[in-house]
């Protein structure tokens, strides 16, 4: 684990070194705050599983919600009135 | 005019390996977590999903239900199941709890179930009773956790 499980922190790096050691003497899987960057470190350092959720997922980060609409003008700021 | 396709993968995953990327159910809204199941399993891609019990007992991740409708939605998905259970949950509900999580993942033909390992010396009468490899897939966690296959239990509470 990168974060502590279901937490929604990024990924801790100094786990890749934990990666690179358990990985030469067993299957490592990888999980929690795994970007992609940080799944490419971890391939690199020998992990032959890597969870990942908002980072690969689009329904878990939706589109922005749109900005929202302009407060209804009220009467004291209907200068456009005559 | 036509509707934008929507894709429910970013493409990073492709750079690897068959079954080397697995989606997290527990990232996406409820109502898209069966969905996500079958997207992932198309694109060859596992399947992990995070179970958390606070110290009530209650789950706060990925559901039974969710997780049944995936498996239905996606009968050839490669699963695996993170047991989270909460530090003050008393040692008997956390073995019911574990015996109910193997007890499902039997069920639904589950690849893996991991959780910390230090939960599983906490309960014993759960987990003495294994008898397969360390894991099916036989993939692993750092210091302090641990993977491994457990027998079905006769309750589910969960």
């Amino acid at each position: 684990m990168f974060i502590p499980p279901g937490t929604k922190r990024s990924a801790d790096p100094s786990m890749l070194t934990e990666v690179s050691r358990l990985a030469a003497t067993m299957p490592t899987a990888v999980d929690g705050g795994i970007t992609a960057p940080v799944a490419a470190q971890c391939a690199a350092q020998g992990a032959t599983y890597i969870v990942a959720g908002r980072s690969l997922l689009t329904a878990a980060s939706p589109a922005p919600a749109p900005a929202p609409a302009p407060a209804p003008r009220t009467e004291t700021h209907r200068e456009d009135l005559p | 005019m036509t509707a934008a396709v929507h894709e429910p993968l970013r493409d990073w995953y492709r750079a690897y390996p068959p079954f080397t990327v697995g989606g997290s159910l527990y990232a996406v809204p409820p109502a898209h977590r069966a969905a996500t199941a079958a997207a992932l399993a198309e694109r060859d891609c596992r399947v992990h999903v995070d179970i958390i019990v606070d110290a009530a007992g209650r789950g706060l991740g990925v559901s039974r239900h969710e997780l049944d409708r995936a498996r239905a939605l996606a009968p050839g998905a490669r699963i695996d199941l993170h047991l989270i259970v909460a530090d003050a949950l008393p040692a008997a509900a956390t073995a019911e709890i574990v015996g109910a999580t193997v007890a499902t993942a039997a069920r639904l033909g589950v690849e893996a179930v991991t959780m910390d390992l230090a939960r599983i010396e906490r309960c014993p009468t759960a987990t003495t009773r294994s008898t397969g490899p360390a894991s099916r897939s036989g993939w692993s966690t750092p210091p302090g956790r641990a993977s491994r296959n457990f027998p079905p239990a006769s309750t589910d509470p969960w």
